[in-house]
């Protein structure tokens, strides 16, 4: 037992002197993290600024006619449920729908991007694409779907969430 | 058993070592990772992504080295563990660790499967043995003495 502590001790030991090694030289370093990751509020893609959302706004904006949801997700995800009246465009296969949804989505129009959750980057990569092509005003929905679903705000699809 | 204990050595040590280089280099993305196993509240993610990989570094140099092996080995069974859990976790709710997200989608390239969760728990247990089973043989400081 007092052997066991004494390795629990030295290991402790050890990763206490790693992790001095980790932060000392993140404060040396020219690209260093701040300690606390705080996400952003917005992100500039393709020199245009989308703004990141949480689900309640989003959903004030909803009511808005000039509102259009964007899905980004996987395609099965996307017809099993969906936010309400939302085109799907998901980034694999970006460059081959769009011509699809493009009448779909007005330039002038606000657009509300969504993919899972917080640390999905698929709603980012459609709004890097669509800004591109000369879309201006869009937004990310961070929340994403998930919690969208479970604030209960207007969704559509099969419904099969098995 | 003390070969079989030095092939664990040098197996979990290189493999700590090499897993280790790439997110020392590259701090910003494995702090992305760790966000996206949705395990640890995000505000941690960065200092988890600056100090982990240098525990994972040091005990794999040490592990191959013979120095401090126990101890070694207790940080690299914990942190087996942990990785084990986290895997078991996110195969169980079918999370998709490209994307941070719960997909259900056949076409989802990250999605965790039965073979992360065989060799992580393969890992842990090899990691296991070096802990319970090692004597000091093939250590830095035996192999120096004998010069």
């Amino acid at each position: 037992m007092r052997q066991f502590a004494g390795i629990v001790v030295r290991s402790l030991i050890i990763a206490c002197v790693a992790a001095s090694i980790g932060l000392g030289l993140n404060l040396a370093s020219n690209k260093a993290l701040p300690w606390i990751y705080v996400p952003p509020k917005e992100l500039v893609l393709e020199g245009v600024r989308v703004k990141l959302i949480d689900e309640k706004e989003a959903r004030r904006l909803f009511d808005i006619p000039e509102t259009l949801f964007v899905d980004s997700r996987h395609q099965d995800d996307y017809r099993k449920g969906h936010v309400k009246g939302a085109i799907f465009l998901e980034p694999a296969e970006k460059e081959e729908r769009f011509p699809v949804v493009q009448a779909l989505l007005p330039e002038n129009g606000l657009l509300i991007l969504y993919c899972y959750g917080p640390e999905c980057d698929m709603a980012e990569q459609v709004a890097g694409f669509l800004a591109q092509l000369g879309y201006k005003n869009m937004m990310i929905m961070t929340a994403g779907f998930r919690l969208w679903e479970k604030a209960g705000y207007p969704v559509e699809g099969k419904g099969d969430r098995g | 058993m003390k070969y079989l204990v030095l092939a664990a050595r040098l197996l979990i040590g290189g493999l700590f070592i090499y897993a280790s280089i790439y997110k020392i280099l590259d701090p910003a993305s494995f702090a992305s990772s760790i966000r996206n196993y949705m395990i640890l509240p995000e505000a941690w993610s960065n200092v988890a992504a600056m100090t982990l990989p240098w525990i994972e570094f040091v005990a794999g140099v040490f592990l191959v080295l013979g120095v401090q092996t126990r101890p070694s080995a207790f940080l690299t069974t914990g942190m087996l563990a942990v990785f084990f859990s986290a895997v078991l976790y996110a195969f169980s709710i079918g999370l998709d660790i490209d994307c941070g997200c719960f997909s259900s989608a056949a076409s989802s390239r990250g999605r965790v499967g039965p073979f992360d969760i065989v060799r992580d728990g393969a890992l842990f247990l090899v990691s296991l043995l070096i802990l319970a089973r090692d004597t000091g043989d093939f250590n830095l400081a035996k192999l120096v003495g004998r010069q």
